[in-house]
């Protein structure tokens, strides 16, 4: 379990559980976890086809859960009951989430609300529901999808997308505190510059432009990551937020 | 690392510090991955001693001073007749004393930034102008979790890494165009012969493993994973990021690490 010394990033017989796995970078997740020998649970609120193709073409069964990560009540029910059917889950990515560019101005209560909900109340719903699970099994490990713009302030998102990253990344050292004790590492990836169907920018037009390292990520630079961060590589790492940005300025 | 995943096949690194601990561990890890090394070390007989370690023909042990430029030089000369290219360098070397700040001397200092900040300075100018001609490569400096949360008893030590981490970021800029990444990895407080002794004193133990939130100590091939995982393919979109391999150390916010009680020592028992 995670309170093991590091070892290699191998899952296997390993029960992992990745939100927003529909497509992008949850989809890439799911697939590099599968192949590192993990049986994947899916969360998405669209269709998880392709994302239980991906897991199971690596070998690897794959539990699709199609659900609204808005729907607080629904979370706390689907996940829980999903981890007390395994009767374990040693991997919770938390990585679903909501673009939103409305600036400030033009904001209104229900599209805050609604990136709130996605994009951080379901994360720590989420987290609480395999909480009892991991603290009873030893340990686990749970991973959060951060962003450029938390630390950054953001150019192309608005604030509802730049406020619930930066607390997603203050959330990964909170519970990595109260984790410790039980054996719950967690930990952050920070994505620079990723070409995804959600982050199709004006300014991101020119890709070799847009990073020192002349080109944009691809989910699967994200996925590569949080396996990392998953595995028992990284047994001796919590409470960090990785950058994974191409070279892009981060802040820190 | 990731079970024989043979990921280095091919490639050639340069290693600083290589005769023991960190650097000696990561040596090892890419070896078993496929690649072949240089050891560079200062210490003659134990640079050639851990090299006998290794399978004949996959590690080299070159006798170098990486704080000069021409040191830096005769260490990638040798990857490259040895073995024919360079795509890999892990800036290990790293050196400390301990004095109270008021009494730390100035030949402390500078021996201390020699090794520490210039040394890697030095071994990645002289690696990348090698690795740009190959397509690119990458770059792993160790920092120190002394680089964010400083050492009272080590302001060198602190400074040298907190540069460090800077030379990492700044100079993963200066190359990218070149496609050569360069990251770091910050180990926290890791058991090794260095460190073991200290460590055998019980209330410094007590104390250090009171701010560890994990609760226990890092072992080397901890650190050597988060190197792997950073020089590997598998994070060809990481350059100029910083990993702490701490515990959760670095956000505990506890201070400095056991230095608190010798200081308390040196000065009489007031904290």
């Amino acid at each position: 379990m995670t309170t093991e010394v590091s070892g290699p990033a191998v899952l296997d017989g390993r029960v992992a559980l990745v939100t927003g796995a529909a497509r992008g970078i949850g989809l890439a997740i799911a697939r590099v976890l599968a192949r590192a020998g993990a049986d994947v649970g899916l969360i998405d609120i669209f269709d998880l086809g392709a994302a239980q193709r991906a897991v199971e073409a690596e070998g690897r069964q794959a539990w699709p859960l199609i659900l609204d990560l808005a729907d607080r009540a629904a979370v706390r029910q689907r996940v829980a009951e999903f981890v007390t059917e395994r009767a374990r889950l040693d991997v919770l990515v938390n990585n679903a989430g909501l673009v939103s560019t409305t600036p400030l101005a033009e904001l209104s209560d229900d599209e805050w609300d609604h990136v709130v909900a996605v994009n951080l109340t379901a994360a720590v719903v989420a987290t609480q529901a395999v909480w009892p699970t991991m603290v009873a099994q030893g340990g686990g490990k749970v991973v959060f999808m951060g962003s450029r713009a938390g630390r950054m302030g953001g150019n192309n998102a608005g604030p509802a997308y730049v406020a619930t990253k930066g607390a997603l990344h203050s959330l990964v050292v909170s519970v990595a505190k109260e984790g410790a004790p039980h054996g719950i590492l967690s930990n952050g990836v920070a994505p620079g510059p990723i070409k995804t169907e959600m982050t199709v920018f004006p300014s991101y037009a020119d890709e070799k432009m847009v990073t020192p390292l002349g080109r944009m990520g691809r989910p699967e630079d994200i996925a590569e990551a949080v396996l990392y961060l998953a595995s028992p590589a990284s047994n001796f790492v919590t409470g960090t937020v990785l950058n994974v940005s191409g070279g892009a300025l981060m802040g820190w | 690392m990731s079970g024989g995943a043979a990921e280095f096949v091919g490639m050639v690194a340069c290693v600083t510090g290589g005769a023991r601990g960190i650097g000696r561990g990561v040596a090892h890890a890419l070896v078993a991955e496929g690649a072949k090394v240089v050891l560079a070390d200062r210490d003659a007989d134990a640079v050639e001693a851990t090299a006998r370690e290794f399978p004949d023909g996959t590690a080299a042990p070159v006798v170098v001073d990486i704080t000069t430029a021409a040191g830096a030089r005769v260490m990638v000369d040798c990857a490259l007749e040895r073995f024919g290219g360079i795509n890999v360098l892990v800036n290990c070397a790293g050196i400390t004393t301990k004095a109270p700040f008021l009494e730390l001397p100035e030949e402390d200092w500078d021996a201390v930034l020699a090794v520490d900040l210039k040394g890697p300075f030095l071994c990645t100018q002289a690696a990348a102008r090698e690795m740009l001609k190959r397509g690119g490569g990458a770059v792993v400096n160790i920092t120190s979790i002394a680089a964010e949360q400083g050492n009272p008893l080590a302001v060198h030590y602190a400074a040298a890494k907190g540069g460090l981490k800077m030379l990492t970021t700044a100079t993963a800029l200066a190359l990218s165009r070149y496609g050569i990444r360069v990251n770091a990895v910050g180990p926290g407080l890791v058991e090794t012969p260095l460190t073991s002794s200290r460590l055998a004193d019980e209330e410094i133990r007590a104390h250090s493993l009171e701010r560890i939130p994990l609760g226990r100590f890092g072992r080397v091939e901890e650190i050597v994973e988060a190197v792997l995982f950073l020089a590997s393919e598998r994070a060809s979109y990481i350059t100029g990021a910083s990993l702490y391999v701490d515990g959760g150390w670095t956000k505990a916010l506890y201070g400095a690490s056991y230095e608190d009680i010798q200081l308390a020592r040196l000065s009489g028992g007031r904290r």
